[in-house]
């Protein structure tokens, strides 16, 4: 006959289902998985909890959807709103600036041509209308 | 022990009904919803709002147009607590100031402690052993600690895990090994009356 099991083995066998043939075969083992099992029953209990507590957790849960909705509702036709706005914003593009009628080739070769003339660096240019004579 | 036994869930789809057909489905499977949270946070308020999120996520998953008829609804809404609780136990990892029980469950338990009532010894120990599978459970990962909650105390088959976890069995059977492993001595001490 094989040695009994241990209660290693047998808390092993209650929790991983582990197979142990021996438990089919041994009276007295299969007695003490039984008392295991039923020890597991006990020590499972439901959490205690009142009936107050559980009331005021339904009350919380029915709060926190009733907000979301509240949430939804008002949320939902500013969305609404921008999601057009930029739905028209993007169908009506503004058209390309259109080229200056004045700004020919000829002005722009003449301004580049004065630029290169000049000496002075450009951006000194505004000191000199500090010096200038206002009159 | 709590079995995956509840009302069935038949919804009608407009608001108002819908919500009163929840709120009654709610009301069946509450309890056990809040027990399986209570048994992985370990910390009531922590238990109190997981518990309040997962009907949240329910009520939401069901509110869609495109919901689908759910065949076991008792399973559905325990696959819901069991991940909400999986993420605040990854995210407890941070949290270093939770390793104390709060002060109201170590007043309780002295309270009971210093009565004289004939069923205050048996309500005592009951919350030792508490305490001290919750200090067992510390010492696992939340998937071992997962595997374990659901057979101990929802005393579901390794299948049923597999199915709620989305593991094989292979896989369930691995984390409860090492699991128990990790707990045999704390588990050899409670079984020995």
């Amino acid at each position: 006959m094989n040695a009994h099991l241990n209660d290693d083995q047998l808390i092993e066998q209650l929790y991983t289902a582990a197979a142990h043939p021996h438990l089919d075969s041994c009276a007295a083992c299969a007695a003490r998985y039984r008392e295991l099992e039923q020890r597991r029953a006990e020590l499972a209990q439901p959490v205690a909890v009142s009936a107050e507590f559980l009331a005021a957790q339904r009350r919380a849960i029915h709060a926190r959807i009733e907000k979301r909705r509240d949430w939804r509702l008002r949320w939902a036709p500013a969305a609404a709103a921008l999601a057009i706005a930029i739905g028209l914003a993007v169908h009506y593009k503004a058209p390309n600036p259109a080229p200056r009628p004045d700004a020919g080739d000829a002005q722009l070769f003449a301004e580049v041509y004065s630029m290169e003339q000049s000496t002075e660096p450009q951006a000194a240019a505004p000191i000199h209308a500090l010096f200038e004579d206002d009159q | 022990m709590i079995g995956l036994v509840a009302q069935p869930l038949v919804l009608d789809r407009t608001e108002p009904d819908l919500l009163h057909d929840f709120a009654r489905w709610m009301t069946s499977e509450q309890r056990r919803i809040y027990s399986l949270c209570q048994r992985f946070l370990e910390d009531r308020d922590e238990a109190d709002s997981a518990t309040q999120d997962v009907f949240l996520k329910a009520y939401q998953a069901l509110k869609r147009p495109n919901a689908l008829e759910l065949e076991d609804p008792a399973r559905w809404i325990t696959r819901i607590a069991v991940n909400t609780c999986l993420d605040r136990l990854r995210s407890r990892k941070w949290q270093f100031w939770r390793r104390r029980p709060s002060h109201e469950d170590e007043q309780s338990i002295l309270a009971l402690a210093a009565s004289r009532a004939p069923e205050a010894e048996q309500r005592y120990f009951a919350a030792q052993i508490g305490e001290r599978m919750a200090a067992a459970l510390e010492k696992l990962s939340p998937r071992q600690r997962a595997v374990f909650t659901l057979r101990h105390f929802e005393d579901l088959s390794l299948e049923e895990i597999g199915e709620i976890l989305d593991l094989d069995v292979g896989t369930v059977k691995a984390h409860m090994f090492r699991a128990v492993t990790k707990l045999r001595a704390d588990l050899r001490d409670l079984y020995s009356k």
